[in-house]
């Protein structure tokens, strides 16, 4: 059974689908292209996708993953475009490639991702202010945020170890905040908690400021390229 | 004003999309929602459902008017739903107006604004969404600037307690008389709204109130509601579309990108229902049955499941189940689809064993539960309502049931109905004790057998034979619901009933009248939203608003009315001739049943001889099935 890897777009009103949305969405997309997805044997067949770590809901994504398989060989562009004719508005689909047969699974091979934070005006300080906090939040040996599990009561976690790099600019007058975090199965930090860090260690943003969040690119362990998956015949529309 | 014309709605709405829960029931963005050009299009109309998108979505009328006015060149219709609580916080702080999904433009710059009526606790949701769109609460208070508002939707059947509110009601099935109203409203636009009012008064199941005087007796009931002006028709008479199976249906529905309550293709079978049960609503206004043939079907759900994708075809209708090309359309689905993954579901069993095989045929995704409705404990009881289902019937039902590997049974009743006494309540728990029973005889493992007992309150409905009876008090129906508690005291057994605060707000609006306007508006402004849903109902709030309105609510649902007496809705013809409901009424009081009109016998309803219609049923069932007794769900 070929195994492929779709790389795709989550934006506009898609970025507020949930992860479980986001699945059933998919699965429908996949119907709607005819491509010859692979359902699961059983009382109640269903196409199996593997997807990539969770986009929490509001937060746009420009490079998201998911595999699949297929009854027989399409090329990926092909894949590519018949993908693309069904897709509702803010999905859409932007790379394809075989997976090699012993390829592990998604979810075990992403490790962190990307993301830009952009501050609507009036939300954030000046850039040498941000600069100099990210900087001090950096140097901090520990940084314990309330993560709170299940209903339980909230419980600090030190998300120091999950923060790779921090960056500030400004782009059109508002202030964008780029950070690398670890976002796999063994540690996890949303952009969320280091912004009200950031913002309780150094008493910047305010605690209503919602900021627009994308998620620009996720990578395996050590930086490793999820979508080098078949040594270079990758296809892109 | 001119400044917040200039304000960007829709960048707005989406930062405030980021603080509310479910933020999907605003994004819009659908699979197959249609955004046409705004200024080339003539008429725009806003279909507003006055609940969450949730609930809207799985509405089929929705998609059917959304498809039958896009398909039109020279109109849109975009949606709204009512904004939940949170939204409508945020919405309010900032100022921002109701918009539709679309083009998230305000609700206040289409032509018409177009409510659906499913339920009576929904609303107060209209009172607000007319509010957050900027539009005069009552209709004599608008101006040629304002949208046209209109209503339809079975509440349309009663629609006085809405009277002061809406425009225009539309009277019926909407598939060919949204289409009149919007050519009606294309030669007026210009006018004054007052012309335009009398025409729209002018097209064949459209009901303006403001044409009508209601004038009352002194002991508060009403002596007549008569048109105030020339050419105002005396009566209006529902709508209904003939030749069934060639009727328009949507093949490209929305396909929604959140989780909504029903998530899968809706195919409809057919439209209307023969089983004359007597305090069915819904089996009244939708006479006569008509069935759309297996073929047809079939191609419909091939194209529907290309065009959405969805793996689950419902085959919806009041009563799937007594649809005559049932089984060839189940074969020929399954043979169609299943290789694409597609299952095929039955949203209604009758209570007998052909149901049960039925469904375990075919139900793909095995729900762990089956239900049933005798809806009453008892046959006398069952006889009095018209439920022609037999206790040898839910016997072979729940044997059947049990027999093929369910482990759970649900069984529905109603409680508080006309001529109800103790044994009836006393034949509710039997029933349960005897489907128990069954379950062990069967096998069922310790430990895993179940059975829920779900009681609702009987309310009575305009244009039904129980139109005219009373619904228990409070005290009553909680009596019976501690009784019934009493009696189902088996650990197998999980004991489910209605809040019966919200049936009795049901029962003063379902036959409520224009006086009940006051009150309606008095309880939104005291903070009255989303009554239907738990959570947001607040009995007390509705008891001040009576009080402050100086209404008395108990005379509007524990009335007994004679044969005699003029009816709210008396004005609105269903089709049903009073004669027919007189005498249904009367074979209830003597527990007397009357066929199902499947079987030939013809019961005189009167809506096939006084409207030119009659029943459509596809040839070809011939199973023998028409003549058992059931229920559906």
């Amino acid at each position: 059974m070929p195994r492929y890897r779709i790389r795709y777009s989550k934006e506009g009103a898609a970025r507020f689908m949930s992860h479980l949305d986001l699945a059933r969405t998919f699965e429908r997309v996949l119907r709607r292209a005819g491509l010859p997805v692979t359902l699961s044997r059983g009382f109640n067949p269903h196409s199996r996708l593997a997807f990539g770590f969770p986009l929490p809901v509001g937060v746009a994504g420009l490079e998201e993953y998911v595999d699949m398989d297929l009854d027989r060989d399409i090329s990926p562009a092909e894949i590519i475009r018949s993908i693309n004719s069904a897709m509702p508005p803010g999905l859409k689909a932007t790379g394809s490639c075989r997976l090699e047969e012993r390829a592990p699974a998604l979810m075990s091979e992403v490790e962190r991702s990307t993301y830009l934070v952009r501050f609507d005006r009036g939300d954030a300080p000046d850039l040498e202010t941000v600069r100099q906090c990210l900087e001090r939040v950096m140097g901090l040996p520990e940084v314990p945020v309330a993560r709170r599990k299940k209903d339980g009561p909230p419980v600090p976690f030190d998300i120091r170890p999950g923060i790779l790099s921090l960056s500030a600019r400004e782009e059109d007058g508002r202030m964008v905040v780029e950070m690398e975090l670890m976002a796999g199965s063994s540690l996890n930090v949303r952009p969320g908690e280091v912004i009200q860090a950031l913002g309780e260690r150094c008493g910047i943003f305010g605690g209503n400021c919602r900021p627009e969040i994308t998620r620009t690119g996720s990578r395996g362990r050590g930086g490793k390229e999820l979508f080098g998956c078949c040594s270079g015949r990758v296809e892109k529309c | 004003m001119s400044s917040l014309r200039q304000r960007n709605y829709g960048e707005e709405l989406e930062r405030l999309l980021d603080r509310v829960q479910k933020p999907a029931r605003y994004a819009g963005g659908e699979w197959n929602s249609i955004r046409k050009d705004w200024d080339e299009t003539g008429v725009k109309v806003a279909f507003a459902f006055p609940d969450v998108y949730e609930v809207g979505m799985s509405h089929l009328g929705l998609q059917i008017l959304y498809h039958t006015v896009n398909r039109r060149p020279d109109a849109l219709m975009e949606r709204v739903f009512a904004p939940w609580k949170d939204m409508e916080g945020l919405m309010r702080d900032h100022g921002l107006p109701l918009l539709t999904l679309e083009s998230r433009r305000p609700v206040s710059d289409f032509d018409i604004l177009a409510f659906t009526l499913q339920y009576e606790m929904s609303f107060t949701n209209i009172l607000n969404m007319l509010d957050l769109a900027g539009i005069p609460l009552r209709s004599s208070a608008r101006s040629p600037g304002h949208p046209l508002v209109i209503a339809g939707g079975p509440c349309a059947f009663n629609p006085e307690p809405l009277a002061d509110f809406i425009d225009a009601f539309a009277i019926g099935e909407g598939e060919e008389l949204i289409n009149d109203i919007i050519d009606a409203y294309r030669a007026g636009r210009g006018r004054d709204r007052e012309r335009l009012l009398r025409k729209l008064a002018g097209i064949g199941g459209v009901y303006v109130p403001a044409f009508y005087r209601v004038r009352y007796n002194d002991d508060g009931t009403v002596q007549s509601v008569k048109p105030v002006a020339e050419g105002i028709p005396e009566r209006i008479t529902k709508r209904l579309i003939t030749g069934f199976d060639r009727s328009d249906f949507p093949v490209n529905p929305i396909v929604p990108n959140m989780g909504v309550v029903h998530d899968r293709i809706m195919l409809e079978v057919m439209r209307g229902c023969t089983r004359g049960c007597r305090f069915c609503q819904a089996g009244s206004i939708y006479r006569p049955v008509r069935e759309k043939s297996p073929e047809t079907l079939i191609d419909q759900a091939f194209r529907l499941v290309k065009n959405t994708g969805y793996d689950e075809i419902s085959l919806v209708s009041l009563s799937s189940a007594d649809y005559t090309g049932l089984k060839p359309l189940v074969k020929g689905l399954l043979d169609r689809v299943e290789g694409m993954g597609v299952g095929v579901s039955l949203p209604s069993l009758r209570a007998d064993a052909f149901s049960v095989d039925l469904a375990r045929e075919v139900q793909r995704v095995r729900r762990s539960s089956l239900t049933f409705a005798p809806e009453a404990g008892t046959q006398r009881l069952r006889d009095v309502i018209n439920k022609g289902v037999t206790e040898k019937d839910l016997v072979e039902a729940v044997s059947a049931a049990f027999g093929a590997g369910w482990q759970a049974v649900k069984l529905y009743f109603m409680i508080g109905l006309p001529a109800e006494t103790r044994e009836d309540l006393d034949g509710i728990a039997g029933l349960a004790r005897l489907v128990l029973k069954k379950g062990e005889e069967a096998g069922v493992g310790r430990g895993r057998l179940r059975v829920t007992v779900s009681v609702s309150s009987f309310v009575p409905k305009s244009h039904t034979p129980f139109q005219w009876e009373p619904m228990n008090t409070l005290e009553e129906i909680r009596d019976k619901q501690k009784y019934l508690k009493g009696l189902l005291k088996d650990k197998r057994v999980s004991f489910k009933w209605h809040d019966p605060e919200v049936s009795f707000l049901e029962g003063v609006l379902s036959r409520g009248d224009r006086r009940l306007s006051a009150a309606l508006e008095r309880a939104w402004r005291l903070g009255s939203r989303f009554d239907g849903w738990s959570e947001c109902f607040d009995f007390k709030t509705w008891q001040k608003a009576f009080e402050e309105t100086g209404t008395d609510p108990g005379w509007y649902a524990h009335r007994r009315y004679s044969h005699e007496d003029v009816l709210p809705w008396d004005h609105i013809d269903a089709g049903l001739s009073k004669a027919f409901l007189v005498r249904e009424h009367r074979r209830a009081m003597s527990a007397l049943p009357t066929p199902d009109c499947r079987g030939g016998k013809c019961p005189a309803c009167g809506v096939c001889n006084g409207m030119g219609a009659k029943p459509e049923i596809i040839a070809g069932g011939g199973d023998g099935r028409a003549q058992v007794p059931d229920q559906i769900l």
